[in-house]
């Protein structure tokens, strides 16, 4: 009986193991990664499609920002990438540029419930690259300003400033309140708030040839505008480390720029203030541009279950789905239905839809990593006061110039 | 001769495969991408990488950039080591009194920052130093200096790390220190008073001279250490710093390696910090060789 014990077990363990590698092989398992707060919420959505889709599991994967690009840049290189993830817009040009994304051309062409008209277009803009559709948008993002309805009201402004000189008179309002007192927080060193007052003035990063414009005078002109913002303290250089939400409540920066999800963390974190806020549109110079990013929905060239990841990606697609994520994560759908929908029922959305059609998307070039940093180095140049916006341009156009001569 | 060595090997032999996979192999593996342009078209077709020489590094002593990062980060080490030498040792001497009571509370309070995690330590630190709300500058105020704005002047941000990772690395500097007193012999020190030496004095002539073994260990190390400064200005000034002045060399590295996918570029630069240490060191060794001890 001794000796034949660890033989019994070895076969037990054998059968185990075939039987349940059998059962695997009829359902499907499709990996997704999934990041931040969409990773915590994902969850509750994943029922729903297995029931629609008996022979599909999920298996999730969450992931913190802070390593999302370093573990996708392994699975990457080291070929374990999942079917399918959750990518940011601003990394799309550099995975679908290596060669790691599966164009989804032809899956758009079969489908019968999911096109690219589906979403709004500035949003699908951002998962374009060369030509080829390589990710389908999944929920949206832009920047709003985010401001105290009743401070602004005492200062005389009913509703938020409309153009940008409306908007100087308020924050010279805002900073004659006492000491102590400014009018928006903003970082000099953010280009997605940033570059939202410099294209708001009609300029531009990049040409149509792709070549770096940024000493035309649009851009110029803009930098000074930012700069100027910080010359006379309406905003601050350094906030002192304080919380953007906190210094909200206190009344001290009544103004910020924020991503949607801002309106979530001032319900949960500074509940003294519900009902005393609102968002605006970008006040208007030539136009009214806000960053446009968010994430999209991609499957990797190297992935084996693309078609069922194709079928998550049509089900998270879904109108009525796209609202329940809004709901579940407080993000802003990409789903133009979705959208209207959901304008319909929330004011505050109808100003989110409007601001997300006057939306930018940074070029999709595998540079703009590098571009990103060395427009946050020269805009910050010129708030700062070191070089004069002039000069902190005809640098930028050298960094760029010699960035976009890479590759 | 062979069989002797046989059994030997085999039990090293796990050890050395993991070290060779995950250590040599690598270490000669970045040399022959750092002449290459590995970049992102090379990620998933290593095939498309091509092989350019020294360009690399040719760029790289042109690039604004990088330049700028070594000035900082040699402007680090030149502030922080002479900074820790001293605070460190005169911490040891003051542990060292005999009249000091709970001295185990204070060597393990001392010590806690030490193997505290980095990136904990840091995010602490980015709220003691903020302008209007940390403690930092509330204790400068009570002396009349107003605290300036830590982080976001391009003047002062370099000091708050400094004063970082200073402050972690005296708690291990002085223990280290503690022990090279204990090896002094006191009939020095007695010796010294029957002359009429004065506390600095025996300082001077007795502590320092025979501190000199460990002095330039924790210099040789806090050199290297200093060389590779990362998650400090990676938690407290978001990888740069206001108009990058606290941008390090490795920062650079991880930047071009993990963000831009420029492996190529950012190998060369990697190499090159190599070097720099390289010298550095054998610079310290050649000064210790020379060292008349008594």
């Amino acid at each position: 009986m001794k000796k034949s014990l660890p033989l019994v077990l070895i076969v037990l363990l054998f059968v185990l193991v075939t039987t349940t590698t059998f059962k695997a092989a009829s359902v499907e398992t499709v990996s997704l990664w999934a990041m931040g707060v969409e990773g915590q919420n994902i969850g509750k959505l994943l029922p729903q499609f297995e029931a629609a889709h008996p022979g599909i599991k999920v298996k999730l994967q969450v992931i913190p920002w802070s390593a999302a690009n370093d573990r996708l840049l392994t699975a990457v290189a080291g070929g374990t990438v999942p079917d399918l993830t959750q990518m940011g817009s601003t990394y799309m040009a550099q995975f679908a540029e290596a060669g790691a994304l599966e164009d989804l051309s032809p899956y758009l062409a079969k489908s019968n419930s999911l096109k690219l008209d589906d979403f709004v277009k500035s949003c699908t803009d951002l998962y374009v690259v060369n030509g080829k559709p390589y990710g389908i948008p999944w929920y949206a993002d832009t920047r709003f300003i985010f401001y105290r309805t009743d401070i602004l009201a005492e200062i005389g402004y009913e509703t938020f400033p409309d153009t940008w000189d409306e908007f100087i008179d308020c924050c010279q309002k805002l900073c004659a309140r006492g000491p102590n007192q400014y009018a928006v927080n903003m970082a000099a060193g953010n280009w997605q708030v940033t570059m939202n007052f410099i294209w708001a003035n009609g300029a531009r990063i990049l040409d149509e040839q792709g070549r770096p414009a940024v000493t035309e005078d649009a851009f110029v002109d803009g930098v000074a505008w930012v700069a100027d913002i910080f010359k006379n303290e309406y905003a601050l250089l350094d906030t002192g480390g304080s919380n953007i939400r906190q210094d909200m409540a206190s009344g001290r920066l009544p103004i910020f720029i924020g991503g949607f999800w801002e309106g979530n963390l001032l319900r949960t974190e500074t509940p003294q203030i519900d009902g005393k806020w609102s968002i605006a549109l970008m006040p208007k110079k030539v136009n009214r541009s806000s960053f446009m990013g968010g994430c999209g929905l991609v499957i990797f060239k190297e992935a084996r279950r693309k078609e069922g990841a194709w079928k998550l990606i049509e089900f998270l697609s879904q109108p009525e789905i796209q609202n329940q994520w809004r709901e579940a994560a407080g993000s802003i759908p990409a789903s133009k239905a979705a959208m209207i929908m959901a304008s319909e029922s929330d004011p505050i959305m109808k100003t989110v839809y409007e601001q997300l059609n006057e939306g930018i998307a940074p070029p999709v070039i595998p540079e703009w990593p590098e571009i990103e940093g060395r427009l946050n180095t020269r805009i910050q140049e010129a708030c700062y006061g070191v070089r004069t916006p002039l000069e902190a341009c005809q640098l930028l156009q050298k960094d760029l110039e010699k960035i976009m001569s890479q590759y | 001769m062979k069989k002797k060595y046989l059994t030997p090997l085999l039990f090293l032999a796990p050890s050395l495969l993991i070290i060779f996979c995950f250590v040599i192999f690598p270490i000669f593996f970045s040399l022959f991408i750092s002449l290459t342009d590995f970049n992102v078209h090379s990620l998933v077709h290593w095939g498309n990488a091509k092989f350019i020489g020294l360009a690399n590094y040719q760029q790289l002593f042109q690039d604004e950039l990088f330049l700028k990062c070594i000035g900082n980060t040699l402007y680090f080490v030149v502030l922080m080591v002479p900074l820790a030498l001293i605070l460190s040792l005169t911490l040891a001497l003051l542990l060292n009194l005999p009249f000091i009571k709970f001295r185990k509370l204070f060597r393990t309070g001392y010590f806690m920052p030490y193997i505290s995690d980095s990136i904990a330590i840091s995010t602490v630190w980015y709220w003691v130093v903020s302008k209007d709300y940390g403690i930092l500058n509330h204790i400068l105020s009570w002396f009349g200096i107003p605290g300036p704005s830590w982080l976001a002047d391009p003047r002062f941000a370099m000091f708050a790390i400094v004063g970082l990772v200073v402050w972690r690395s005296l708690g291990y500097y002085a223990f280290l220190y503690l022990a090279g007193l204990q090896n002094i012999p006191e009939q020095l020190y007695e010796a010294a008073e029957i002359d009429g030496a004065s506390l600095g004095q025996k300082i001077r002539h007795i502590t320092i001279p025979l501190l000199a073994p460990t002095t330039l260990f924790i210099s040789i190390t806090s050199i290297i250490g200093g060389f590779q400064l990362f998650a400090e200005p990676l938690t407290l000034t978001n990888g740069g710093g206001p108009m990058d002045t606290t941008k390090t060399i490795v920062l650079f590295i991880y930047e071009n390696g993990f963000r831009y996918f420029k492996m190529g570029y950012s190998a060369a630069s990697s190499y090159i910090l190599f070097a720099f240490i390289f010298i550095v060191t054998i610079i310290q060794i050649k000064f210790r060789d020379q060292e008349i001890l008594y």
